[in-house]
């Protein structure tokens, strides 16, 4: 390591080229494989903490490719300019209430073509398809796979599953 | 934007899976129509949480579970999802529902009366 290093000291165009290739890596692993956002805010409890989380995002999945209903997916919020992590609970062709269970509404909606509909887990508190309707696939920004906390990971799983399936708890 | 999309009421899913969102009509791969009760019956918990004490610094969040029913249906061309969260047990489906009612006591309507208490 001393030598590879010590070419570059006293070589600024080598220098150069080495940072940028580290610089045009790095933003294709991140940008194309995979990257981690800290998760704040109250829309994902119980899900997710309030603070002091951070999520492992699959870049692979990015605008939607190969998310089902029950994946947690990281996306563009299309009212700002932020990053927001929800659940998916539509895909085109699906069918999906508009409003939150038990709210009175029975109201139903068909997801149309190259869009999806998210809603947050904690119902009250979350800013979601319940306000700004279907959100274009494209938004999209990856599957979040899982959980980092201080000296501590673990795996995010899709809890969707069969009735007659025992619960995992 | 998302294009214009007409809603409807749960009760009407029976007829509304018909349709592909392009608006062909559905049929399973031996040519018959969908038939909500016999696709798979699927589960979601999402959540009501709120803070125990608003008045009380650090008070513990208490989370109410809401249950999400989703059916999981297959035409000719996948699997697609149905959300019957507001529609199962109503009796509106198409002869199978009174074998739903029995096999699901109290699954029915989950997210307005059925709030259990989480830790």
């Amino acid at each position: 390591m001393p030598s590879f290093f010590g070419g570059l000291i006293g070589h600024p165009l080598r220098t150069t080229i080495f940072a940028g290739k580290f610089l045009a890596f790095t933003h294709l692993f991140l940008e194309y494989g995979w990257s981690t956002a800290p998760a704040a805010g109250p829309s994902m409890l119980p899900t997710f903490e309030m603070l002091g989380e951070w999520l492992l995002v699959s870049r692979l999945h990015r605008f939607g490719r190969g998310v089902e209903v029950g994946d947690l997916v990281a996306y563009n919020i299309p009212i700002n300019d932020q990053v927001g992590v929800k659940r998916i609970l539509g895909l085109p062709g699906d069918y999906v209430l508009l409003d939150t269970p038990g709210s009175g509404s029975n109201a139903m909606i068909q997801v149309p073509q190259g869009h999806c509909w998210i809603v947050g887990d904690n119902l009250p508190a979350s800013r979601d398809s319940r306000l700004f309707g279907p959100v274009p696939l494209a938004l999209i920004r990856g599957k979040v796979i899982g959980k980092i906390k201080p000296f501590h990971f673990h795996w995010i799983r899709n809890p969707l599953k069969r009735v007659d399936e025992p619960s995992e708890a | 934007m998302a294009p214009p999309c007409q809603s409807f009421p749960a009760k009407d899913l029976p007829s509304a899976v018909q349709t592909t969102p392009t608006g062909k009509l559905r049929k399973t791969d031996d040519g018959k129509r969908i038939n909500l009760d016999r696709c798979d019956l699927m589960k979601l918990f999402q959540y009501e949480c709120a803070i125990k004490h608003p008045d009380v610094p650090n008070s513990p969040i208490q989370c109410w579970p809401v249950q999400r029913l989703f059916r999981r249906c297959q035409d000719r061309n996948g699997k697609f999802m149905v959300e019957t969260t507001a529609w199962e047990g109503t009796g509106t489906g198409t002869g199978a529902e009174d074998m739903t009612q029995s096999a699901l006591p109290g699954l029915s309507r989950a997210g307005t009366d059925r709030r259990i208490q989480d830790p």
